[in-house]
This record gives C-alpha cells, structure tokens and sequence, in this order.
C-alpha cells in the first residue's frame, strides 16, 4: 500500500514538472533602475554621522586655531555652505578668540531621507554637546557665554551622489532639544 | 526709528525686560559647528499687524553674579561680537557694573511690504458686455534692516490677488494679469484677470494682494514666516457704457462735428 501511495505522489510531482516544463511563463526581463545610493533609513543615517563626525572634527580644529586656516572644512561642506563656514571662522579671527576644545556628538536622529535623480539629501538630527568647550581670548581668559546651553541641538542637511562622501550642506540650530536626551 | 519703510523697535536689554519670544514660530538659524561652540544666534519671525517682525536673541559672556545689569548696557553691548571684544578689551564704553550676570540681548526688527497697484484698460471706461482688462503692479522685493547690528532681510512674494468689482461680484485670482499687449491678445478679449460688466453704471474696483513672506538672518539660508499679508493695492474708478457703430464719411480731423467725434 505504502509503495502505491508512494509511486502515486511520484507520478503527480512529475506530471506537475512536466506541466511547468512544458507551459513555461515568459518572464520579464528585469527593468533597469538606478541602484539606491542607501539601501536603508539606517545606512543613511550611519553615513550621515560619519560624514559629521569628520566635519566636526575639522571644525573643531578651525575653532581650537582661532579660526586659522579655515578652507581646511571646504573638503566637507558644499560650496554654499562654505560661506557660513568662512563667516563662522571670521567670528573666531575678528575677536581673537579660540576655543579649548571641539563639541562632542551625543546623538543623531535621522529627521528623513530622500533620494532624487540620483543625489541623496540626508536630514539629522544632531546634538552636540559643547559644554566642555571653553571660549578663551588671546590671554587665555574665559569669555564663554555663561548661558550658553549645554548641549546644542542642529538640524543638519547633507547631501551627496555616493555613500562616501556626504557633504554637510546646511546647519540650523534646532529650537528643541527633547530629542537629545 | 523710521527708515525707508523699515520700523525698527530698538533692543530691550536685559533678560528682565526682555519680550519673551513666540514659541509657537520659534524658527532657527544658521549655525556651524564652530559658532555653536560659542552659543548660537536665536531668531524667529511671526506676522501681525500687517507687518513681519522678526526677533532675534543672542547670549553675552558675563561673570557670575546676581545683581541685575543697571543701568542700561552701552550700545555696544548690543553686539554679541563686539561683546566678546568688550571682555578682551575692556574700554571705558564697556565697561559693566561688577557681578554683571550674563546678558540675554533681545532685537526686534519690523519689515512690512511694498503695497501693489492696480490698473485697468481701458482706462476709466467700458462697454457693458465686453471685458474689462484689470492687472495688479506687483514683483516679489526684498526688504533690508539690520537685527543684532546684522543683516536681516524679509522677501515678500505676492501669492494672490482678491478684486471686488463693485457691480457685487468679486474674484481671487493665482495671478496678477497684464496688458492685453503684454499677453498678446487683442483689446477686449478675456484675460485671466478680466472682468465683464452687464450693467451700465459707475463702478469702484478695490484690489487686495496677499503677500508670503520669508527671511534670513546674517546672510544665511530663507526661511519661512508662517501666515501672509494682505494689504489693499489703490481704487479703481470706471463708467460702464454702450458702444454704437457708425459709419460716417469722414474721420475727426477732416469733421470734428461729425458724430462721435
């Protein structure tokens, strides 16, 4: 009885094999598309922290320098964006002042992630904790806004055609903080 | 202060005195990564009264202490940079009483927009029963004026036109028209911002036009304001008629007191 059964189950999965050998389905041939430049929200957001940390890192630099050499950020921001850089440094070189220390990344959120005609716009939420940064003067005296927050929170635009080489592309304090604790 | 169209309430200095700035429209600002070592500017900018208004805040170093700051800080201290330069420098026009806690600089800069005109052709006069070709003079403008001793700027863009034709009709039009020359038809064909008069009478004609408003601080990015103004463009006056056609013999010149002449 089992050898019937067993021969009947055969008998069918061949004739379900013949069926489909015989009758096969065209398919399509896959349509062209442009490969994502992220595949993910996620990998968006880790290559938008990467890109600010070594933005930061320079910036930081500029500030620790008094504002010295400030085209040393051209390499991680756009061309518009380098405007408010080079002002940003001026700041710095006009009143002879420097900072003791960058501003270290607490958290980045990632606000949202678009992708047209092949340029990614990443959008992050970013909080920098400046607290440890002190501004000093040329003599070395604390001139850091007593009520300066603690921690900064920036909305942060950055944009690119690769993964690798994001670039920051606009910088906005961020009314809120919530999102940094 | 009046000045070129541009109403600037001057800073009230002290966190005490300080206007508390909207939340509700509480925007942001440019700040890069080494000016937010420093405390970045705060600015946002809210419409009433016909009018964009945008406040700026901005921290300046201080030493610890509680007496509140009196008298009133030197000009000079209304500038977050100059500031600094103040604590480097101390100069007599700088000087701050001791234990000067820190101060919160509170800016206030008003910006109202360029009122549009109206025009209509013909000018004055119409036939009953054709159009009548109503345009509004209007471009997007940039106003000027300074907030925290920088630059502010507030673009107006007229994004709509109301009229009201005094005959008890009125129409919100997306554009604001031109000239049956500019938009290559001809006279007394309908345009986009045409109107057609059934009745013979006097008409006033009022135009409004809604302006969106958007600004940018210290030569940073444009923002938007949120809501619009409208404001009222100047009256138009027309008389409706009849027309006839007559054919006469001679032109004006050759007849002056030929009929219609």
């Amino acid at each position: 009885m089992r050898s019937v059964v067993g021969g009947l189950v055969l008998v069918g999965m061949l004739a379900l094999t013949g069926c489909v050998e015989g009758d096969r389905i065209p398919t399509l041939p896959p349509t062209p598309t442009s490969t994502p430049i992220f595949a993910s929200d996620e990998e968006a957001l880790a290559a938008a922290e990467d890109a600010y940390a070594a933005y930061n890192e320079v910036s930081a630099l500029i500030a620790m320098d008094g504002g010295a050499d400030p085209e040393r950020i051209a390499p991680f921001v756009t061309e518009e964006q380098l405007t408010d850089e080079l002002e940003g440094s001026d700041f710095y070189q006009r009143n002879g002042i420097h900072a003791s220390s960058g501003g270290v990344v607490t958290s980045t959120v990632l606000q949202q992630y678009i992708e047209s005609d092949g340029q990614a716009e990443v959008v992050v939420y970013v909080c920098l904790d400046v607290s440890g940064a002190r501004i000093l003067d040329a003599s070395g005296a604390d001139v850091t806004p007593v009520d300066r927050a603690p921690v900064i929170a920036l909305e942060v635009v950055l944009t690119g055609d690769d993964p690798t080489s994001l670039l920051i592309a606009d910088s906005q304090q961020w009314s809120s903080t919530d999102f940094c604790s | 202060m009046v000045k070129h169209g541009l109403l600037l309430v001057a800073g009230i200095f002290t966190a005490l005195l300080a206007a508390p700035v909207p939340q509700a429209i509480a925007a942001d600002s440019d700040c890069t990564g080494a000016v937010a070592l420093a405390g970045c500017p705060n600015t946002s900018a809210s419409v009433a009264d016909n009018a964009v208004t945008v406040f700026g805040q901005e921290s300046t170093p201080g030493s610890a202490g509680a007496s509140p700051f009196s008298p009133p800080p030197p000009p000079l201290w209304r500038n977050h940079q100059l500031a600094i330069q103040c604590a480097i420098d101390p100069q007599p026009s700088c000087q701050a009483p001791p234990g000067t806690p820190t101060i919160t600089i509170n800016d206030i800069a008003t910006f109202r927009p360029t009122p549009g005109r109206q025009q209509m052709e013909p000018d004055g006069w119409t036939i009953a029963g054709l159009d009548t070709n109503f345009y509004a003079i209007t471009d997007p403008h940039v106003v000027n004026g300074t907030l925290l001793g920088r630059p502010a700027d507030v673009r107006f863009t007229p994004i709509s036109y109301r009229w009201t034709y005094g005959d008890g009709s009125a129409a919100a039009k997306s554009t604001k028209g031109g000239t049956w020359a500019a938009l290559g038809i001809p006279e007394f064909d309908p345009t986009p911002t045409s109107h057609v008069y059934e009745q013979l009478g006097d008409y006033t004609i009022t135009l409004s036009i809604t302006f969106a408003a958007e600004y940018r601080f210290a030569g940073g990015a444009w923002r938007p304001v949120v809501g619009t103004i409208t404001l009222p463009a100047n009256n138009l006056y027309l008389r409706a008629g009849t027309a006839q056609t007559v054919l006469v013999e001679h032109d004006c010149n050759q007849n002056p007191g030929g009929p219609g002449c």
